[in-house]
């Protein structure tokens, strides 16, 4: 009994360091305990979402010409797969949207007609109109649940999507909850109308559409790869993929990710915890030696005295424990719909209580165990040494910096002798830090890519041009260039392809081509091993497929076109961070010798810095007339007759050669006398597309949600600095409160001695603080890396920042809380 | 021989659960240069709360106190911080050495809050040590490796090493065999006799002889005070009957 009193009063005497414990083990519970159950039951989640809307598992869209019946013979001879649906679909990648506050945004879509989706899905409606009210709108379009959940739209909204130009204004009916066809990058599936979709076939990629259930050895890619070997056609480089396995990927990696960067931040917490402990009961030892002494003196065993340390941290611990239990059980709803938000769809976390009993369990028990260590050095102290106040306040060993050779202030030369003679401490405390400010390097690394979306882009292995200019075929995009090249807005123009995808066998699936002329007028793509390619017989891969896949420098891969097949030799490697990771890079000549048919249709213009891009467009149309998609759109108007059919010749001209391929146009109208001629050497642009917009619709989301995920990381983590320092510092004023009021009375002050305290922690915070900056900056390499196989490189100046923000705030930390050394007051020296 | 120290109607009080304990009351006293000063009274007499009180570790309740002409109790805690440096100098009746130092760490924490590092400083401190009798071989020790008068010395030298203006000592030989204590009280005549002032707390007569004023104080005021010559120049039976028949009119 005396001993759990013992435990009481030590709990009251140091009630900041044991709510600072309760804190921190609530914390690594709740962390750990919330990771835990979203890395492991994210994908159930996502599972249980996609079989509610009753989704099949595959939907494959075969480019029109590329789709044979035998698929489906495949599909049922060597898979057993017989429940297969045969539909028509659209493709377009990408498709500009008006967004609701009439700006662009491009979009990739795959639509389907109604009566697909009620084949192939449940078709979940979320959020609608009712029956009669669809009856009565002329174009409904139903869009995934996300529009609504992150985009905020609501039904009876109108939805304008922008086809070469002419827009195709929608009323949104409802919102579904679609099993794929849920994420940007691996397009939209949006649902018109049987009507609609005839409409929108005349002007949208056709597709033939497979949809079926997988078998669990069912594998799309050996799937696609038989179609191939069967019909000898490029198949993979013409089927886009719907599939529950790419949109698991999609939705939840990410997400997991994350939990897995707040499990590695719960382990902060865990180490914070024990070094805390540990740290608490060698202060309690060394304040209550003589009473250590006394109970040993009257009978008591150190294993029992041990015991009321333990005691002391089951309580704390358990505490903790409870309400980061509670904390995960209240913050689950809140966890759902975050997950639901980044997924987009509606989702259930279950709790798992085993789980987190468990986790909480395993918290406790270890603490314990790490306290038990530290307690059983009790057993070191038999009475008389204890009655002596033990060991630790006798000091034998070496004088490290003796103050007769101090040069300088007295106040730092005291503290660098604290700082070696609390070593042990120092290194506990070093390793927390360490360890924190790694998760603050690397968050701060991780919010400065995403800091904007140019940011994130230009570290993206693809070039980023202000603007991308489509030319009408017949265009000479050479001549073409070298004019836009005199205009003083454009710094520089590149000439490139509007590119078909290749397949490189030892990869596997199909690759997008980045191909220029001369790689080295590029401006955004570096290599991180090679060279560029050169020459028509070479090639430059991704370094996540060098990484994968395994081919280096110097290797051989055979790459199949359009129709062709072609050894090629391995240049470079590229960190990239398209949606596939396993980018090519071709040279022109190297592109057309696998789809010799293409032709260059694409002029990449980088603008003079401080040029605005809308202006630029502006003068672009004053110069060259409308483009093409624009003058589609416009509506015929002129003040005079010969205008105005001029103006609605033109806007002929222009859907011709828009929509149908037509490469020349000419026209004579005769009125009367008058004969009004006219051609479409005019046009020249059939469309301009800005990269920004795309990255606008595709990466803000989630740049918002990782740097709000970064932010809150970076605050926790700045608590639990902050909590170790000021406890530190708290119990370094307890423990020398004697000798603090004995310099008291020499004429220190208490900003001098709490000068000192600071100092002495800043040794170890300094070398803990650059070693958690390399170490972050490396987690940071490798996190990107074998994540999302790229490199991000953090920023020096952001990095050294952080070190030197994270030095200072720990410093003021530290200094702050020292400042309770002002209530040390030297009268205490006279009633001891 | 000017007033260095005075008090003006100075009072102490304690709040002791809820009831106010008046320990020095309307205190009028001045402390003369030069003088070895030794405060007696009964235990509970308020004597450490003077000390304390005089020597600026401690704020008054109400009144002043005034060192060599400056006002110093309304000073803040890092004001008198700053004031004790070059001012006073003190010894406590436990040895409060700075366990974690050694011997000349000790007093040259003393020194260098106040002068910047110098041989001579160096040279300073070591000889002060020679003299109360803590040798070379001490030097390097720390204070759990003391004797308590050893101890107790350190902290005299350590004390007196800048030269303050004003000495002040709670029951230096409180905690020391009767050996010890005359050790350090032979330190204490030392350097008085070299002109250094001195206030001094003590209940022993013994060590109440070393002064050459010596006030009573009870129930928060001085109730008397009795005049000696320096110690060592006159005879120490007369001296000591003369402090003896003072405090028994004390009612000591």
């Amino acid at each position: 009994m005396k001993i759990l009193r013992l435990s009481l009063f030590n709990l009251r005497k140091n009630k900041r360091e044991a709510a600072a414990i309760v804190f921190l083990t609530m914390v690594t519970v709740f962390l750990l305990g919330t990771a835990f159950i979203s890395i492991t039951k994210l994908g159930d989640i996502f599972n249980k979402a996609y079989d509610e809307t009753g989704c099949m598992d595959y939907i494959i869209h075969f480019r029109k010409d590329s789709y044979r019946e035998v698929y489906k013979d495949i599909l049922e001879e060597e898979y057993g797969i017989e429940d297969s649906v045969e539909a028509n679909g659209l493709f377009a990648i990408p498709l500009n949207v008006m967004e609701k506050n009439g700006g662009k945004q491009l979009h990739n879509f795959g639509f389907i007609s109604l009566e697909t989706e009620k084949k192939t899905e449940g078709f979940d409606i979320q959020d609608g109109r009712s029956d009669d009210d669809i009856s009565d709108i002329e174009h409904p379009i139903w869009l995934p649940y996300a529009f609504e959940m992150n985009d905020g739209y609501v039904p009876g909204d109108t939805y304008t999507i922008i086809i070469g130009g002419r827009t195709y204004p929608f009323e949104i009916a409802g919102f579904y909850n679609p099993g794929c066809g849920n994420r940007d990058g691996s397009a939209m599936k949006v649902i018109v109308t049987d009507k609609d979709f005839n409409l929108l076939s005349g002007v949208l990629e056709n597709t033939d559409i497979l949809a079926f259930n997988g078998t669990d050895d069912f594998d799309i890619n050996e799937f696609l790869h038989k179609c191939e070997e069967l019909s000898g056609e490029n198949v993979t480089s013409y089927a886009w993929v719907w599939c529950r396995l790419y949109e698991n990927l999609n939705e939840v990696t990410f997400l997991q990710i994350f939990m897995g960067i707040a499990a590695f931040v719960s382990f902060i917490t865990l180490a914070s915890t024990v070094f805390l402990m540990r740290h608490k009961i060698s202060n309690d030892i060394e304040d209550q030696m003589q009473q250590i002494g006394v109970l040993e003196a009257l009978g008591y065993r150190s294993g029992e005295i041990s015991l009321s340390y333990i005691y002391e941290y089951m309580l704390t611990a358990a505490a903790g424990a409870v309400l980061g239990t509670v904390l995960s059980i209240v913050f689950n709803p809140v966890l759902s719909k975050i997950a639901g938000k980044q997924m987009g769809r509606i989702v259930h976390m279950k709790l798992n209580p085993v789980m987190l009993i468990a986790v909480a369990f395993s918290i406790v028990l270890l603490t314990l165990v790490f306290a038990l260590t530290k307690a059983a050095t009790i057993k070191r102290y038999p009475p008389v040494v204890a009655f002596r106040k033990g060991i630790k306040t006798h000091h034998f060993g070496r004088n490290i910096l003796p103050l007769e050779k101090t040069k300088g202030n007295i106040n730092t030369r005291l503290a660098f002798k604290a700082f070696f003679r609390n070593i042990k401490q120092n290194i506990g405390s070093g390793i927390c830090i360490l360890l924190a400010t790694s998760t603050l390097v690397f968050g701060v690394a991780v919010y400065d890519f995403f800091r904007d979306e140019m940011a994130m882009l230009y570290t993206m292995g693809m070039e980023v041009p202000e603007e991308m200019i489509f030319l009408l075929d017949g265009v000479d995009p050479y001549a073409f260039s070298e004019e836009l090249l005199e205009l003083p807005e454009v710094r520089k123009t590149l000439v490139s392809f509007d590119t078909d995808g290749v397949t490189v066998e030892e990869i596997g699936s199909e690759s997008d081509v980045v191909s220029y002329e001369d790689f080295s007028e590029t401006e955004n793509i570096f290599l991180s091993d090679g060279r560029y390619p050169e020459h028509e017989n070479e090639i430059g891969i991704s370094l996540y497929a060098s990484r994968t896949y395994g081919i280096e420098v110097g290797d051989s891969v055979t790459v199949k076109g359009d129709g062709t097949r072609k050894t090629m030799i391995v240049t470079g490697i590229i960190p990239e961070a398209s949606n596939s990771l396993v980018n090519v890079y071709l040279t022109h000549e190297g592109y057309l010798s696998l789809i010799p048919n293409d032709t260059p249709k694409v002029i990449e213009v980088y603008l003079e810095e401080g040029v605005d891009r809308n202006d630029f467009e502006r003068k672009l149309y004053g110069l060259y007339g409308a483009s093409a998609a624009e003058m589609a759109e416009a509506n015929a108007e002129g003040s005079t007759l010969e205008e105005l059919i001029r103006n609605s010749a033109d806007e002929q001209m222009a859907i011709l050669l828009d929509r149908y391929g037509i490469t020349d146009v000419d026209y004579a109208i005769r009125i009367g006398d008058q004969l009004i001629t006219g051609q479409s050497s005019v046009f020249r642009i059939r469309d301009i597309q800005s990269t920004f917009d795309q990255i606008a619709t595709q990466v803000t989301p989630m740049a918002k949600a990782v740097k709000a995920f970064v932010i809150g990381m970076i605050v926790f983590v700045g608590m639990i600095v902050a909590v170790i320092l000021s406890i530190l510092s708290f119990s370094n004023v307890r423990r020398q409160r004697k000798d603090l009021g004995i310099m008291k009375s020499m004429g220190y002050s208490s900003k001098d001695l709490m000068k000192q305290l600071a100092v002495s922690m800043l040794p170890s915070t300094i070398v803990s603080t650059a070693a958690g900056t390399v170490l972050g900056v490396l987690i940071n390499h490798i996190f990107w890396l074998s994540v999302m196989g790229f490199i991000v490189r953090a920023s020096v100046p952001m990095v050294i920042a952080t070190a030197v923000l994270t030095v200072l705030f720990s410093y003021a930390v530290t200094y702050f809380a020292a400042g309770k050394v002002k209530k040390v007051s030297v009268t205490e020296l006279i009633t001891e | 021989m000017g007033s260095i120290l005075k008090t003006d109607k100075l009072c102490k009080s304690f709040s002791n659960g809820g009831v106010q304990q008046h320990v020095i009351k309307n205190l009028d006293l001045e402390i003369m240069e030069g003088d070895f000063t030794v405060i007696m009274g009964a235990s509970g007499s308020g004597k450490s709360t003077l000390l304390y009180a005089l020597s600026g570790m401690d704020k008054p309740t109400m009144g002043s106190v005034t060192f060599d002409g400056e006002e110093i109790s309304g000073k803040s805690n890092d004001q008198l911080a700053l004031f004790r440096r070059g001012n006073c100098g003190f010894v406590f009746q436990s040895v409060y050495l700075l366990e974690n130092q050694t011997v000349l760490d000790n007093v040259m924490t003393g020194a260098l809050i106040v002068s910047k590092n110098s041989p001579e400083l160096v040279n300073k401190a070591k000889e002060l040590l020679k003299k109360a009798g803590i040798n070379e071989k001490l030097w390097n020790k720390y204070p759990s490796q003391l004797s308590g008068g050893e101890a107790q010395r350190v902290g005299i030298v350590r004390a007196v090493i800048n030269e303050p203006k004003i000495l002040f000592a709670d029951e230096p030989t409180g905690q020391l065999n009767s050996a010890s204590g005359q050790e350090v009280l032979n330190i204490f005549t030392e350097v008085h006799k070299n002109g250094q002032s001195i206030v001094m707390v003590t209940h022993d007569l013994k060590t109440a002889l070393r002064g050459t004023r010596v006030i009573f104080f009870r129930d928060g005021a001085v109730v008397g005070q009795y005049r000696m010559p320096n110690y060592g120049t006159d005879d120490l039976t007369v001296r000591r009957a003369g402090l003896q028949r003072f405090l028994d009119e004390m009612g000591w």
